[in-house]
């Protein structure tokens, strides 16, 4: 449990999370972490589903849940005079869900709806297909949302069992923040999650290794008058928990991290090719990836593609100068106020760090760690760890503007947008 | 630099406003709960100013403040500022523009100085610009042109709007972003980039000593200059629904559909807020319900309630899922919207809508960013800074009979536009 007691204004943040991801979700079922969490809302047996959202929002709140690659969560902002009502009403929820078939049917239908739909988005697209892709044949791959087919195969034992499963007290984690004392969070929660088993945790050394990427592989997303490009590309990389982590987080701020970094001089400042050109590490418990990305315009792709890759080796192999990597490195440490200015952003930061497998030091070593990082560490964990020869570069347009030239970068796979999971 | 209000919302909010000589009008709201501030510089201008032909130039004016100053090379600001840790940034709307920087306290004076170098000394060279023009476009491509959503929104205002220029798009129409010259954008600089144009907000770990002599020093020397209000236009009352049919590259139908509705300042506005959020804010909404929960027609929706200075929209878009028909959408919220105008609101209704309200204004609240922009924000829309705090206060001020009088107001058939997108064949 991890809180911060702040009476400024009369209300609270409160957040349970749960140690499950998508990556638990048994082979078929591809999904159902998403559809188990959202079914919390769908009603208890006390309740049915519109009496119980009747019943959260008259108290001025909003419940939401959430899916992230290492958590769920489930909570909200609720006004301190009725937080002990809504943690009445989060209580139920989790000694008593409904779980019934016709709601995980209804909860079916829409996640499925909402999967058409993103591939209406081009940047959405590239996002799916470079998880896709870049963990292709591995549990990694499969996306929160599922498939078609995959949510057509849920149904509510499911639900149950995977709730029964991996809501258990091993895997929660809870941060609150605000006016705690008020509203007497410490002894309104614990009745709140007394329904809730010990259970076994989630044992996430236990996923197969991600394969090695080799070459350079392009796939074209295929879509109709596109005037414009999503490109994508990367590889699997270390998790957030890593040693190595900070030094490329540090590598990769100097590298594409903000706007004066040197990708965003090259691709937009000097050549007008992207409104924006980043690099991203993930920070991910399983499951990392290190992706470039730009939106050049259509006759542009191609230019822009090549420029990324020539940007990314020049990045690994001739390194960042030393004034680089000062310059992100104080960035980092001068802009770590802002991760903690209130008590909502210091519990979201502890319990991000809990949920990704960190130390629990990791927030308060963090400006140390950082002070003492060299040029030279960062150099080398760059080199040793970022692979600009072997990766995947995903290319949302119409790809009969750069399929033939394309080649020459390295095989070319099309995908046309509509297909796939 | 002499202070023209004081205002204090609670033990830990407190402001203060200032005017110099030059005009241009200073907010500051300390507090040092964390060792950092915002600071931001807010232009009365937007993209209701510009006029037909030079479309756009608001916004890719704002990038171009940041290419350089006589005093500092083009890479200069954001480079210093990044250095300190800073989140640097800017937006352009139909009202305003304004431009951010987040930074540790220690390095106010020096933002202060930037920021009032390029107030003043800005330099716009033939590359620089070129380059620029070409990222704006690229925004464009990205932000509309590539993008369902934005391509049909701007179909919508530019059909409920005949004559104001709330109904043209603030990226600006392609053909008007290429033809827009050096000159035009000098000339758009000298005219509104005034002091007495502008207010500069500051939230966070600087006290007024410190704020006085950075807003003395750097701005003092200013002169107020004739600033033109924005063009007299009167978008005349609609009296006749509206409709566009279009066919784009969309996986499923696509309803959008707007009504004329109240200025920010109009004491109706938040009303319309009121009922926006009993429609279709929340898992009890009964749009959610109607149209996504119980109903299964949309994969998603969302409304938009404008808050401007002049008279906006009020916009609902919903995006059907595969096999629905936009058709069957606009039925159901024409059926939502008539049982409101029929029956009205319930008055459990009205306090869960209030409640709801008023727990997002606490939340709006908290960082020095936020502070800043919700100052920003009312001063230059409203003429008040004082009205970000007592929204609240207006929430509940409204009344079961208030709702039902806006939504007889807006919600005429005649006063609405509906856009249409069907997927190619």
């Amino acid at each position: 449990m991890i809180t911060v007691c702040d009476a400024g204004f009369p209300f609270v943040h409160a957040n349970l999370y749960f140690r499950v991801g998508p990556v638990f979700d048994p082979t078929g079922l591809h999904g159902l972490t998403t559809l188990t969490n959202r079914m919390l809302m769908r009603g208890t047996l006390r309740r049915s589903r519109a009496d119980l959202e009747e019943a959260i929002e008259s108290l001025g709140t909003e419940l939401y849940t959430s899916t992230q690659n290492h958590a769920v969560g489930l909570g909200g902002t609720v006004l301190t005079r009725n937080l002990g009502p809504f943690l009445d009403l989060v209580g139920e929820m989790l000694a008593e869900p409904a779980f019934d078939e016709a709601e995980v049917a209804k909860v079916r239908r829409e996640m499925a709806a909402e999967l058409e739909a993103a591939r209406d988005e081009d940047s959405t697209l590239a996002r799916l297909w470079f998880r896709r892709l870049v963990f292709e044949g591995h549990p990694l791959g499969h996306g929160a949302s599922g498939s078609p087919t995959s949510l057509e195969a849920i149904g509510a034992a499911d639900v149950r069992a995977h709730f029964a499963r991996h809501y258990t007290r091993s895997n929660l984690c809870v941060g609150a923040s605000g006016d705690l004392e008020a509203g007497r969070f410490g002894e309104r929660i614990e009745p709140t999650l007394a329904a809730l088993p010990t259970g076994p945790g989630n044992d996430w050394g236990a996923l197969p290794e991600v394969g090695p990427a080799k070459g350079v592989r392009v796939a074209l997303i295929d879509k109709p008058e596109r005037t414009q490009a999503q490109i994508m590309l990367g590889h699997p990389a270390p998790d957030a928990a890593d040693p190595d982590f900070l030094a490329l987080s540090v590598g990769t701020a100097a590298f594409g991290g903000t706007f004066t970094a040197r990708l965003m001089q090259e691709v937009r400042v000097k050549r007008g090719l992207s409104y924006g050109a980043y690099a991203h590490l993930a920070s991910a418990r399983v499951g990392g990836w290190y992706a470039l990305s730009a939106a050049p315009s259509a006759e542009d792709t191609l230019d822009t593609l090549r420029l990324l890759l020539s940007e990314y080796a020049r990045f690994v192999d001739e390194g960042l100068t030393d004034e680089e990597v000062e310059f992100a490195r104080g960035y980092a440490i001068n802009a770590f106020p802002f991760s903690v200015e209130t008590p909502a952003l210091q519990v979201a930061q502890r319990v991000r760090g809990a949920l990704l497998g960190r130390p629990p030091d990791f927030l308060d070593t963090y400006l140390d760690r950082l002070a003492a990082l060299t040029p030279d560490a960062v150099r080398d964990a760059v080199r040793r760890r970022l692979q600009p020869r072997d990766l995947v570069a995903v290319v949302v347009c119409t790809a009969d503007d750069i399929r033939d030239p394309a080649a020459d970068l390295g095989p070319v796979t099309i995908y046309p947008f509509d297909q796939g999971e | 630099m002499r202070r023209t209000d004081a205002y204090r919302y609670n033990d830990a909010i407190a402001v203060d406003r200032y005017e110099l000589d030059c005009g241009l009008v200073v907010l500051h709201l300390p507090s040092t709960a964390a060792p950092v501030f915002s600071y931001q510089t807010w232009l009365r201008v937007g993209s209701r100013h510009e006029v037909a032909g030079k479309t756009g130039i608001a916004h890719l004016f704002e990038h171009l403040m940041f290419k350089g100053t006589h005093n500092t090379p083009e890479g200069v600001f954001d480079r210093t500022l990044e250095g300190f840790g800073g989140r640097v940034n800017a937006a352009t709307w139909l009202d305003w523009t304004f431009y951010y920087e987040d930074l540790p306290a220690a390095h106010f004076e020096e933002v202060a100085r930037l920021e009032a170098d390029r107030l003043e000394h800005l330099r716009l060279e033939p590359d620089p610009v070129e380059a620029e023009r070409k990222v704006v476009m690229n925004e464009r491509k990205e932000r509309v042109e590539n993008d369902p959503g934005g391509k049909l929104s701007e179909l919508l205002w530019s059909t409920a709007f005949e004559r104001h220029p709330y109904g043209r798009p603030t990226l600006g129409w392609m053909e008007d972003i290429e033809a827009i010259s050096i000159e035009d954008c000098l000339a758009f600089y000298r005219t509104y980039y005034a002091p007495n144009n502008a207010v500069v907000v500051v939230t966070g770990d600087v006290d007024a000593a410190r704020l006085e002599r950075a807003m003395v020093s750097r701005y003092g020397h200013l002169r107020r200059q004739a600033v033109p209000p924005p063009p007299p236009i009167v978008e005349p009352r609609q009296t006749a629904a509206r409709r566009v049919e279009h066919r784009l590259q969309v996986s499923s139908e696509r309803l959008l559909m707007a009504y004329h509705s109240p200025a920010v300042t109009d004491p109706a506005h938040a009303a319309l807020e009121v009922l926006n959020e009993l429609l279709f804010e929340g898992d009890s909404a009964r749009l959610q319900r109607a149209l996504v929960t119980d109903g299964e027609l949309a994969a998603s929706f969302y409304s938009f309630v404008s808050s401007f200075a002049e008279p906006g929209l009020y916009e609902v878009s919903v995006d059907l899922r595969p096999g629905r028909c936009a058709d069957e959408a606009e039925e159901v919220v024409l059926r939502e919207l008539g049982r409101v105008l029929r029956d009205g609101i319930s008055e459990a209704e009205l306090a869960k809508a209030t409640a709801k309200l008023e727990t997002r204004f606490y939340r709006q609240l908290q960082t020095v960013q936020q502070r800043a922009q919700g100052l920003g924000f009312w001063e230059v829309t409203a003429g008040d800074f004082r009205r970000l705090f007592t929204l609240a206060d207006r929430y509940r001020e409204v009344s079961t009979a208030g709702v039902a009088e806006v939504a007889a107001e807006v919600l005429r058939p005649e006063n609405r536009t509906v856009v249409c997108a069907r997927p190619l064949a």
